[in-house]
């Protein structure tokens, strides 16, 4: 069972006071809470990577938690960068061997990462996935993309800005 | 199946991070706008030292324009920087909304009165708008208010290193706002001019350019 936000309350207090006890036992709950916060939002593959950064953010970024508000609105919006943010790093790493994981290795991160922002993207107005997919994954300008999707370039920054706009409410529900 | 990361392959332990800790004191709001207070009442004090305040405040008479000015400057400023010093201490939504962080958008809209005041006084007025237009001064106004504003704005960013802003392009907005808004109120100590084609115009840009400075150059120092 996992702890309540009271009891996460009453821990991070105690472990910005600099309680050592307490702050063991509220990182393994709040591992426990990620892994159950990300199985439905990442592949299996990165889930492991993914808690623990965002257990080491918790770590680092702890004064930015107030006492006085609920703890788990607070780890959901650290776990929610962080998530975000392996997935940017993820695709640019990635971006050249992606095509030959592809084929030789199905369970690597880099084709888990993107089967997850497939899945994502699948939830998308198709003309604003496709742009999507054109500027901020395979990295063409925006002049680029008009050109080969037939949409006007202001038209392109819209479907990107609402595009992802859309995506930042879905990772949040 | 149930997962242990007390101590992983890759290095990465509980135990470690435990070992780590220290006791902090969590990042407080009042102290970042006391630290956004000070660094305004210190580019007050370079405005008077440098370039002196205005007849009608030395004389302890100011003009009404005056107080209006400086009152929507520091409303911005404020409601702002509330906005923009929130964002360190972040929450999925339904916390964010709860917390007034929304709220800097209505100050924005009634400071944008100022510019769509000069706009209506350059269509019913041309010539009027054009000699209150003061183009040489409002170099002077650039320049000083948008220096005052790094000023204020770097110690905002610089207490903004400590938190977890999850919207860093806002967040570096906001902070560009709110440091041009209170730079710009400082200046505002000196400016002589009282006319709405100058306040509407000159004042407006300042706060726009720290604005975009600070959309620009924040996120990249405050990124985590």
């Amino acid at each position: 069972m996992i702890a309540d936000d009271a009891t996460f309350r009453t821990l991070m207090r105690a472990s910005q006071k600099g309680d050592k006890q307490s702050y063991t036992v509220l990182l393994g709950e709040c591992e426990k809470w990620l892994r159950r916060y990300f199985a439905a939002k990442i592949a299996p593959g990165v889930l492991e990577d993914l808690v623990q950064e965002t257990l080491i953010s918790v770590h680092r970024k702890r004064a930015s938690y107030d006492p006085e508000r609920a703890f788990l609105p607070w780890l959901a919006a650290i776990g929610r960068y962080r998530w975000i943010d392996q997935l940017r790093k993820t695709y640019r790493a990635n971006e050249a061997e992606l095509d030959e994981n592809l084929v030789a290795d199905p369970q690597a991160e880099a084709v888990s990462a993107k089967i997850s922002i497939e899945s994502l993207l699948e939830k998308l107005p198709e003309k604003q996935a496709e742009v999507i997919r054109l500027v901020k994954i395979e990295g063409l300008s925006i002049s680029e993309a008009s050109a080969m999707t037939a949409q006007s370039e202001s038209l392109v920054k819209v479907n990107i800005h609402r595009g992802i706009k859309k995506l930042n409410s879905i990772v949040e529900e | 199946m149930t997962h242990n990361i007390n101590s992983s392959s890759n290095g990465f332990s509980i135990d470690a991070l435990v070992d780590d800790l220290q006791p902090v004191s969590p990042i407080s709001l009042k102290r970042g706008f006391a630290i956004v207070g000070a660094m305004t009442l210190l580019a007050l004090a370079a405005v008077y030292v440098t370039i002196d305040f205005r007849r009608d405040v030395m004389a302890g008479i100011p003009d009404p324009m005056f107080f209006l000015r400086l009152g929507m400057l520091l409303l911005l400023g404020t409601a702002t920087g509330i906005a923009a010093l929130s964002m360190g201490r972040p929450a999925i939504v339904s916390e964010k909304r709860s917390s007034g962080t929304v709220y800097w958008k209505w100050a924005v809209m009634a400071a944008l009165l100022f510019p769509l005041s000069a706009f209506v006084t350059l269509l019913v007025d041309t010539e009027l708008f054009m000699q209150d237009f003061h183009t040489v001064s409002s170099v002077k106004c650039l320049v000083t208010s948008v220096t005052a504003s790094l000023l204020i704005g770097g110690a905002m960013t610089l207490w903004m290193r400590r938190g977890a802003p999850i919207n860093l392009s806002l967040t570096g907005m906001l902070i560009g706002l709110s440091a041009g808004s209170f730079g710009a109120a400082a200046y505002s100590f000196h400016c002589p001019f009282n006319a709405v084609a100058y306040n509407g115009v000159w004042f407006p840009l300042a706060v726009a350019i720290s604005t975009l400075i600070g959309w620009l150059v924040v996120p990249r120092l405050i990124r985590w």
